[in-house]
């Protein structure tokens, strides 16, 4: 179960996504620096996002530990040294990101997309990732083991030197069109749609 | 617009709840099924449900119709006269009509099957089996797939490229990553899925 609510910049004939849960877009905010600032402090004395837009964002170093995220879009937004440990995030969509050094160990995750996102030195272990659409992202150095993947997508996705190791594939599409030094010890690979003759759509 | 979707066991299919807050109004799109959760959801947000929208007549999203028609009085939408007893609003290709205080476009995508129809809500695609995050919908032949390859390149790709797509199936996505990674959109696709016919076998 998820939620997602659109809201667009309230200045006449904008039409961009209003940032963050503001009246205006990022590009009509008077300071973006200070307004991602105080969103992130705002984030974190709630313990929640709900329905924010953080499209084309950059956020260092944030520790949004066992936040709850839903309905928040994350398109294009470089993420750098964040934690999500043990967050919980629903219908967020992440396409396009960026993401480097950053923790999802143990996240809650259901019905996401990380479609062609770049994800880098990430840790993905002992989570769920329910529903999750990483179609065409790049993942390098990067963790899932101890996962759980089902109904997850890896469809035309570059792997390399990445673990999906003790992972439950059941439902998932695995069919990256690179894998190079991927691990998949104690999984139940052979679960996972590997072609096209197997789908069960 | 509030979208909350809602994952049934019963085909693996997706159900999505479009809530308008302005008029306290919701729309519902592909009942496979009827849950506690989804009344909850209804009732809690104190929704009047107006409409039910179906984008293809396959009982994995219409099973929940009937006990929807028993509890609520909403207008059933789709591009048949009836399903299963219950009289249906015909849509056609390119219709557009209101429903919930949404404005609605109906997009007549067959291909997996003759009555398919991809709703669009603002920028939402409720796609049904035509359009999945990496597949297309499966169809009975090698045409088929050509042609609802096809016609998602002429009616859907059309969009914006951060357009949401919402399945019937696994999880979302957006348009942008579809257009890239969808291995039904790749050319020759339908070439790879005929089978050779060989007249001496």
């Amino acid at each position: 179960m998820g939620m997602f609510m659109q809201r667009i910049c309230s200045i006449p004939g904008c039409g961009t996504r209003a940032f963050a849960d503001s009246e205006h877009c990022l590009g009509h905010t008077e300071d973006p620096f200070e307004a991602t600032k105080a969103l992130a402090e705002k984030i974190l004395a709630r313990q929640s996002a709900i329905n924010i837009d953080f499209s084309d964002l950059s956020l260092v170093a944030q520790d949004f530990s066992r936040c709850k995220f839903v309905g928040c879009r994350f398109g294009g937004t470089k993420l750098s040294h964040v934690m999500f440990t043990g967050a919980s995030v629903r219908l967020c969509f992440f396409d396009r990101a960026e993401l480097a050094s950053c923790d999802f160990s143990g996240v809650d995750m259901d019905f996401c997309s990380f479609g062609e996102s770049k994800i880098f030195d990430c840790s993905f272990e002992n989570s769920e990732l329910i529903h999750v659409n990483f179609n065409g992202a790049t993942i390098n150095e990067s963790t899932f083991s101890s996962s759980n993947l089902y109904d997850s997508r890896f469809i035309l996705s570059y792997l390399s030197n990445s673990r999906f190791n003790d992972c439950d594939f059941k439902r998932v599409y695995f069919m990256p069109v690179a894998s190079e030094s991927v691990s998949t010890h104690g999984s139940n690979i052979l679960e996972a749609v590997r072609d096209m003759e197997h789908l069960y759509i | 617009m509030k979208i909350y979707q809602h994952y049934s066991i019963y085909g693996f299919s997706n159900t999505y709840i479009v809530g308008n807050e302005a008029t306290s109004q919701a729309l519902i799109i592909d009942p496979s099924e009827l849950t506690i959760s989804m009344i909850d959801q209804i009732q809690h947000n104190r929704y009047e449900l107006t409409a039910i929208l179906i984008t293809h007549n396959h009982i994995h999203h219409t099973r929940g119709v009937k006990t929807l028609m028993r509890i609520y009085q909403p207008q059933v939408y789709a591009s048949n006269m009836r399903i299963y007893d219950i009289a249906c609003r015909k849509v056609r290709d390119r219709d557009e009509f209101q429903e919930s205080g949404f404005s609605i476009s109906a997009i007549a995508v067959p291909g997996h099957s003759q009555d398919s129809i991809v709703y669009k809500i603002g920028a939402s695609l409720f796609t049904g089996d035509a359009l999945h995050a990496g597949v297309i919908g499966r169809t009975t032949s090698a045409f088929n797939a050509q042609a609802l390859s096809e016609r998602i390149g002429e009616k859907l790709l059309c969009y914006p490229e951060d357009s949401l797509v919402f399945p019937g199936h696994g999880p979302p996505s957006t348009l942008g990553t579809e257009k890239k990674f969808n291995l039904g959109l790749q050319p020759g696709y339908a070439k790879r899925l005929a089978k050779p016919y060989d007249f001496f076998v």
